[in-house]
Parts: structure tokens; sequence; C-alpha cells
């Protein structure tokens, strides 16, 4: 059932994405220049696959050309706006944006391709894949799915840097000028990862006590314990 | 709390609990770390925020009423407690999101020599950013505990010296057979 749901979700979150992205496109061509690494304005823009900004150019991506002009408008064609027509201190950092994103949508490709496989199996012989490599790739995909979630946040909360209101309000303005600010950092750090430890051991606790049989099991199962 | 599927409900207990504590510390912070911005911008884009606490108390009288009310309520009854749950956790992160939209594409104000005049904190909230924002945001956290159920169930059925009990199994014995 649970992933019926992922499945079943999954293509829909990637177009919900591909409506975003086209917001971010025609709204913040800031954003997107600096999600897909373009520096140079021009028409029918290639999509960078990987690679990392090394002054001011995009390195060891592997180019798929007319990509990113069609994906961003529907148009081979479409002019994309480049980070060189910002002024240096008003674009946001590139590498940490444009690795984020890369990562969100490598990881919602990945949950996709998973749907996909159980899909399939699900049609042909109503059971789950047999491969025990779906079992692994199902273990890794909660993960992957908190990490496409802080991935795609990164994205959008740097990608707008160095705005905290966009056009508006610059966010070295906005912090508190006090003293001592990392302090606090330090502070809440230690707070959340006790919070974090706390939550996994009590759910975990709550994980370890056996579930009342369920009425319609007739077989009852054996507890094993699994070195 | 000795009904079947109550360790579920207590999980849910425990993850608002820590989300509600976490979520405070978040909230101060805006005025504490930000002046800046919420000195300035706090009437224009504070209206998201009373709503979001709105829905959050909404979500917390409900799941003590789920909660507490387990074995006291007949079973479609209880099942109709969790609605509003439901309702309050996306409205909420409707409202949060919203918030963050408008930080993306301002609105509902004017700037008159570095002053903020004529809010209109709707057209703040419902700024163009927000339904695709919204949409984005909101979808993923429906979807990711779809892949974080199943893949928790791998891991209890296979790994790290957890004991399988009827709930793995079945995943077991419905899929893989790992031994």
């Amino acid at each position: 059932m649970p992933f019926v749901f992922a499945a079943a979700l999954t293509p829909v979150q990637i177009g919900v994405g591909d409506w975003a992205a086209h917001f971010v496109a025609d709204n913040q061509p800031v954003k997107l220049a600096t999600m897909e690494g373009v520096f140079e304005t021009e028409r029918g823009a290639p999509l960078h696959l990987g690679g990392i900004e090394v002054d001011g150019q995009m390195r060891y991506a592997i180019e798929i050309p007319f990509g990113l002009s069609l994906l961003a408008h529907w148009d081979p064609n479409a002019e994309i706006m480049g980070l060189n027509e910002v002024r240096p201190d008003r674009r946001p950092p590139v590498n940490v944006v444009h690795l984020s994103f890369q990562t969100m949508v490598a990881m919602g490709t990945a949950l996709l391709g998973l749907g996909a496989w159980f899909a399939l199996a699900w049609l042909r012989r109503r059971d789950l894949p047999r491969s025990r490599w779906f079992l692994g790739f199902s273990a890794l995909s909660g993960v992957a799915a908190v990490v496409a979630l802080e991935a795609g946040w990164i994205t959008t909360e740097v990608g707008r840097q160095p705005w905290i209101v966009y056009g508006y309000l610059r966010t070295a303005d906005a912090v508190s000028a006090a003293p001592g600010l990392q302090l606090g950092l330090y502070a809440l750090i230690v707070v959340y990862t006790v919070l974090t430890a706390a939550t996994v051991y009590v759910l975990r606790l709550l994980a370890k006590a056996p579930l009342p049989v369920a009425p319609q099991e007739t077989e009852p199962v054996e507890p094993r314990v699994i070195s | 709390m000795a009904a079947a599927g109550a360790p579920l409900g207590q999980a849910l207990g425990v993850l608002f609990a820590v989300g509600a504590v976490s979520g405070t510390i978040l909230s101060f912070e805006l005025g504490i770390l930000w002046p800046g911005l919420m000195g300035i911008y706090g009437e224009v884009m504070g209206l998201p925020f009373a709503i979001e606490g709105i829905w959050f108390f909404t979500e917390a009288i409900f799941l003590g009423i789920y909660l507490y009310a387990w074995d006291r309520l007949p079973p479609k009854v209880h099942m109709l407690t969790a609605v509003p749950i439901v309702i309050a956790g996306v409205a909420g992160a409707f409202s949060v999101v919203a918030a963050n939209a408008w930080m993306n594409q301002p609105r509902g104000f004017d700037l008159v020599n570095g002053r903020v005049t004529n809010v209109e904190p709707w057209a703040a909230m419902f700024n163009p950013a927000t339904w695709p924002q919204t949409t984005h945001m909101i979808s993923p956290p429906t979807w990711s505990p779809g892949s974080g159920w199943p893949a928790c169930m791998p891991w209890r059925c296979c790994g790290v010296g957890a004991t399988a009990t009827t709930d793995s199994g079945f995943w077991c014995r419905s899929s893989s057979r790992p031994r």
C-alpha cells in the first residue's frame, strides 16, 4: 500500500516540480541561472548534468544541447539569462545551489525509477519485485526522500541569496547585529542533536514492541532474532 | 492504549511533540535572529504565521483526542477524530510555505521612503509564488513517508539485529524470503 502511494505520487511530484521550475524561470531568473550554472546569457542553452563551477565557468558537466531552454520555457531557442548580467555581490553561490538542485532531481528520478519497477512487477504478477536489489533500494528510498527534501530547501533558500526578501531586503541587513550569535547556533546544534537522538531512541523502543496479531493472521509467525 | 495499532499512534504523538518543541524554537528565532526582517516586514508577512498557529492548535487538540480516546470511542468515530489532524497538518504547512513564498515574491505592500505602507496581508499571503511553492512543498512530505514506510520494512526484516514480528514477517513472506 505505501508503495502504491509512493509509486503513484512520485510522477505527480515531478510534474509539480516542473511547474515550480517554470515559475522560477519566469520570475527569478537569477535563481534559475544559479541552479543550472549558466554564466553567459544565451539562446538554446544546454542543460548541465553534474559539474562544478570554477572561476565563473561550469567544468566537468555533461551538457545536453538545448536542454535547459527546452525544460524552462518549452522552447529549444528560448533565451536564458546568465549570471554575468548580475552584479557579483548579487549572485548566489553557484556550487551549493547547483549541486543541491541536482541532488534533489537525481533523488526524485531514482525514486521514480523505483516506483516504475514496482508498478511493472505489480502489473505483471500482482506481487512485489522478487529481486533482493529491490529490497535494498527500498531501504535506501526513505533516506533518499529526506535528502531530496532538504536539498530542495537548500536550493530555494540559498538560491535567493543575497536577498532575504527578494529585491527588497538583504539577508545581511536583516540579521541581528548582536555579538556572539554563533553561540546560539552551537547551543541549537546541541539541542537539536539531543532531540533527534531521543526521538530515534523512543521510536526504536516503540518499534521493538511486538504488534498485536491482526485478526486475519491465521499462522502466527515465530518471532526470530536475526543477528 | 493496548489496542491494535496503538504503537503507531504513540509514534505519531512522539513525532508531534518533537515537531512542536523544535518549531517553538524556530518561531522565537524569527524575532531574535532576524529583527531586520520581522521589524520591517512582520506586519506584511505575519498573517500566514498567525493562521499557522491556529492550525497548530487544532492539530494539537485533535491529536490529544485521537490518542486518549483510543479505547473510549467506537472505531469509526475514533477514525473521524484523525481527519482534522490531517487537514490541520496540510493547512499549517500551506501557511508557513506561503510565508516563505512571500520572501521569493514579496507583494502586498508599498515601500515609501524606506517605510512599509499600504499593507495588504492577504495579497502578501497569496503572492504569485504561493501556489507553485506550496504544492511543490506539500506533496513530498505526503510522499516521503510513502517511501519511508516500505524503507523501514526491509531494514527490520533483514538487518540490524531487529526482532522480526508479524508486520515485517508479512513483508518477508509476501516478497523476498531473505533466508
